[in-house]
């Protein structure tokens, strides 16, 4: 029973997410250039955050304050997060670039190891939203006396909407998948004309979803897709598309890796 | 075995190693057929490098003071009396000729040196 | 038979060079490596641990290439960066526990024997650790991985000289086994006058020198002298003229003359004396000589 264990903790693809794990929180790597693109990463957080929260007038005019500003807040921190783990993937050196792991293993754990942390950090990020949302209604409650926010707290999309929830993770691989090939990019001012390009695509992106989900409203200038993603006429079927999609920009940033920490004689 | 090394000297470390090895072998401290230490111990030990270490094992063993076996180490080889006295005079002959040398630079008699031995050596 | 075989390397940063770098490490020898700041020493380090690419070149690891032999080799070498390259937010006994279960060699043994010799703490991030005990400590786990190549990238500064000893001992007693090899760049030449057997000088992208340590030291004289002719001159290696005289490097290895002090160099007044140009110390009065001092009451 023990050895079991032992085999299923001690393989490469663990090792390979205890290291990133290890050296995800390195600061001292942070040096020259590679502190501009954070600098990019996080005016990019903060002008998605602010897009979102402005521009939040659900077409059933449903989103309240409360909730926009989480979304705005969840959006942002998504986007931050994982552009910059995926554009800081390749900071050398690294013990993930060290350790013996052949580079297949490598490009794949990568993506593997931000898939699972990915899944887990939004869950945490919407239960934790939930909680606060949830907070917010006591407070009210002692407060007013009212209920109606309790009501308002259930039918939240920042609470938990499957759909939501699972469009937040496959924008987290997608913005990653994207990040990890952005940083294959040598051109530093490509690099960043890239790292704005992600952002843009995804506000056309957003843009489309809720248009499309405001049916019959007309145009709605509004980004707020996560909020609004359950009132997509068959919602499932798109969010297997941006799945699909997600997916597709995953394998293409693991081929990416692989054709380029293929250890070559120079 | 003891060794000692300075860095001030002027003289090269493998060649303080090696005459300190061959003074301790000819002054019958180290016996025949006593082991020694390893290169690597020896430069571990002293704090000198590998090559020192070896070089000075290499010439031992070609000036026929130490003999090696393969896989098993360093020993001390046979010395007759006859080659340890010949290696001690021609140690001295060597050093009074660093001591001619010194003195004709330094516009010294010859007579004076002379002196100074007897002197020394108490006649 | 050669550890590490570098032929050709150039590495391409744009603003700077690595230009064909051709370096044979033998194996079971320590080979030190000296440069000014900046001068490619790190980034020598970091493309042979494979964390920086490179425009041309070959590095034979024990005789094997890299690219068919990708999980040997990094299992087989092992590297003290200039910086942890990992994160330094964790405690060492994470780190250790990470180590062990990449490492199928990591000695347990001697990592426990190690951290309690260099009184490093246990329950302390590693970003709490000054800057010479990150240094041990990333030495420490190079040395428990059991390489059989060990590169390091200045072990031994910000160490200090008790410790500094207790490091240069550690690396004597892994280069015990013979099939080991070890690359050594620092700025304290002391310890390389002392361990190291082959000395390689690098200037500007460039190795300038790659010579045994005793071949060095027994070819090489470091002169002082009060005056300077025109055929000590031509022999000499960055002359240095001091308030009483000169100081100069010569192959010569009979220079002799009258008033003159003739000694082996250590690797420092080589590698001061290589890469600076024929001049005077820097700083102070010294360009003066000791008449037009006494003459100014400078003395």
């Amino acid at each position: 029973m023990k050895s079991v264990l032992h085999k299923f903790i001690h393989n490469d693809f663990f090792n390979y997410l205890r290291m990133s794990a290890i050296y995800s929180k390195t600061s001292t790597a942070v040096k020259g250039k590679e502190f501009a693109e954070i600098i990019i990463i996080i005016i990019n957080a903060i002008m998605t955050a602010v897009f979102v929260s402005m521009l939040s007038s659900g077409p059933g005019g449903k989103s309240g304050v409360v909730e926009t500003s989480f979304e705005a807040f969840i959006f942002a921190i998504v986007f931050g997060v994982s552009l910059s783990m995926g554009i800081n993937r390749r900071k050398k050196p690294s013990i993930m670039y060290v350790a013996p792991i052949s580079f297949i293993k490598r490009a794949l754990f990568a993506h593997l190891s931000c898939i699972i942390f990915a899944t887990f950090f939004i869950v945490f990020l919407f239960a934790f939203s939930a909680l606060f949302n949830f907070l917010f209604c006591l407070i009210i409650l002692a407060a007013t006396g009212k209920w109606e926010f309790f009501h308002n707290f259930i039918f939240s999309t920042a609470g938990a909407d499957g759909s939501g929830i699972m469009f937040c993770i496959f924008l987290f691989f997608i913005i990653f998948g994207s990040g990890v090939s952005i940083s294959y990019i040598k051109k530093f001012s490509l690099r960043c004309v890239f790292m704005f390009a992600v952002n843009i695509a995804l506000f056309a992106l957003s843009l489309i979803l809720v248009n499309v989900a405001a049916e019959g409203h007309g145009f709605v200038a509004n980004w707020n897709v996560v909020a609004v993603f359950n009132e997509l006429p068959k919602s499932w079927l798109w969010l297997a598309g941006v799945g699909a999609v997600a997916l597709g920009i995953c394998a293409v940033s693991v081929i990416f890796s692989i054709k380029s920490e293929k250890p070559k004689e120079f | 075995m003891h060794i000692v090394i300075s860095y001030e000297s002027g003289i090269p470390i493998y060649e303080q190693i090696k005459s300190q090895i061959r003074g301790e072998i000819l002054s019958g401290k180290l016996a025949e057929g006593a082991m020694l230490p390893s290169i690597r111990m020896l430069a571990k030990e002293l704090r000198i490098g590998i090559i020192t270490a070896k070089r000075a094992y290499d010439d031992l063993c070609a000036e026929g003071f130490l003999y090696s076996v393969q896989g098993k180490g360093l020993f001390v080889s046979k010395i007759n009396k006859q080659k340890a006295d010949s290696f001690a005079v021609n140690e001295i002959r060597a050093k009074i000729k660093e001591v001619a040398a010194f003195a004709e630079l330094n516009s010294v008699d010859v007579k004076i040196i002379k002196e100074i031995i007897n002197e020394i050596l108490g006649e | 038979m050669e550890g590490l075989k570098i032929t050709g390397l150039v590495v391409d940063y744009g603003t700077f060079k690595l230009d064909s770098i051709d370096l044979n490490l033998k194996k079971g020898c320590i080979t030190g490596l000296v440069g000014r700041n900046g001068c490619g020493k790190s980034t020598l380090i970091k493309t042979i641990m494979r964390q920086q690419d490179a425009v041309a070149g070959q590095i034979l690891y024990n005789g094997k290439k890299f690219a068919e032999n990708e999980v040997e080799v990094l299992n087989s070498i092992a590297c003290v960066f200039d910086a942890p390259h990992f994160n330094i937010m964790a405690k060492p006994k994470r780190i250790y526990s990470l180590y062990k279960s990449i490492y199928k060699k990591f000695d347990s043994e001697l990592y426990e024997k190690l951290m309690k010799k260099f009184k490093l703490p246990d329950n302390l991030r590693i970003g709490k650790y000054s800057f010479g005990m990150q240094k041990k400590y990333c030495l420490i786990l190079a040395l428990c991985q059991r390489p059989e190549i060990l590169i390091l990238d200045e072990p031994t500064s910000g160490i200090d000289p008790f410790d500094r000893n207790e490091v240069v001992g550690l690396i004597q007693e892994y280069m015990l086994d013979e099939n080991n090899t070890v690359l050594f760049s620092t700025h304290i030449t002391e310890d390389l006058d002392k361990i190291a057997d082959y000395i390689v000088i690098m200037e500007n992208g460039k190795i300038t020198l790659d010579e045994e340590k005793n071949a060095l030291t027994g070819n090489y004289r470091i002169v002082q002298c009060a005056d300077i002719n025109d055929e000590m001159r031509s022999n000499a290696i960055g002359i240095k003229k001091g308030m009483f005289g000169y100081t100069f490097l010569t192959k010569n290895k009979n220079v002799t003359g009258s008033g003159m002090q003739v000694k082996i160099p250590t690797i420092e007044e080589i590698f001061v004396h290589m890469l600076g140009e024929n001049g005077t110390y820097s700083g102070g009065n010294q360009n003066l000589s000791y008449k037009e001092l006494q003459n100014r009451g400078g003395l």
